[in-house]
């Protein structure tokens, strides 16, 4: 039990120390990276806060997506199509001008996750006013009870 | 900036600057570097940060698996001229030690272990099925990685 929250706590540490580096890769001073990185660390700490409320076991997709997003202005959907699970994150009233062009680490942590994590793929569409973000990914919850 | 030395088969590599005010340099053997890496990390934001300081050393072929199942097909694809492994890749996979003693087959390749088990149990897995394998403990900075990767591709020649 101790030995198993020890692999835990050293890999959230491993995963602490790739999001310093991969935010001190872009930040240009040093408070920029305080607030970036104090940002990520905040969010990780949600998510973790989450995944303990569940208890670490499969939740339900809906109540998981109630509790993230209550406070913002999104629409999301998902639906299973020839196999594969299509989850699409709708942003409206943010300005944004057309797809992003200098992909900052959330777009690229979401590209990357979505193929290292899910073994899926993930495509954004910045249009006028708006963010669309879908997410693919095969088969990967036939096991879950949704 | 690389710097070729005399006798051509080494590449003295000054990597460029990610975070770290003094990167230092780093002599990696110019025939490993056109070897593919194969890094098996289940953390998405891990295998990035290593991805990101090999491809800064000079390695231009990197492979990404995040579970055993990945590791052993990428390898069977290409073979890896060296290797970076966590232990522990979820419930869901064998574990990392099993994946790269059936990928090596008995065969010699660097191979490094960067995980947070590193148990007596776990080096005494390593030390029969991966021996000669280097293992560090999470985390790691990005300058314990480049130093690991220098002695590593040292210990060849």
């Amino acid at each position: 039990m101790i030995g198993e929250l020890n692999h835990r706590v050293k890999n959230l540490l491993g995963v602490v120390a790739g999001n310093a580096y991969q935010t001190g890769k872009t930040a240009d001073s040093v408070p920029a990276f305080v607030e970036a990185f104090g940002g990520r660390l905040a969010s990780l700490g949600r998510a973790h806060e989450l995944l303990t409320a569940a208890t670490w076991e499969p939740a339900p997709l809906r109540s998981l997506i109630d509790a993230l997003t209550a406070p913002y202005r999104i629409a999301i959907a998902w639906w299973i199509e020839s196999g594969e699970l299509a989850f699409e994150w709708q942003e409206t009233g943010v300005p944004m001008v057309a797809a992003p062009s200098k992909r900052g680490f959330g777009t690229r942590m979401i590209e990357r996750s979505a193929v290292h994590d899910l073994g899926g793929t993930a495509a954004f569409d910045g249009a006028e006013g708006g963010l669309t973000v879908v997410l693919r990914c095969a088969g990967y919850f036939e096991d879950a009870e949704t | 900036m690389i710097l070729a030395q005399m006798n051509g088969s080494f590449l003295s590599l000054k990597t460029h600057p990610v975070g770290l005010k003094d990167e230092g340099t780093f002599v990696v053997s110019a025939n490993l570097l056109d070897r593919p890496v194969l890094i098996i990390e289940d953390e998405a934001v891990i295998a990035w940060m290593f991805e990101d300081v090999l491809e800064a050393l000079g390695f231009a072929d990197i492979m990404l698996a995040a579970n055993a199942d990945q590791a052993r097909s990428l390898a069977q694809s290409q073979a890896p001229g060296i290797i970076i492994s966590d232990i522990n890749l979820g419930a869901r996979s064998d574990d990392g030690i099993a994946a790269v003693s059936e990928i090596l087959a008995g065969e010699t390749i660097p191979v490094l272990f960067i995980t947070g088990n590193a148990s007596t149990d776990a080096l005494d897995r390593i030390a029969r099925g991966v021996p000669g394998a280097r293992v560090l403990r999470k985390p790691i900075t990005p300058q314990e990685l480049r130093h690991a990767v220098a002695s590593l591709t040292e210990a060849l020649h």
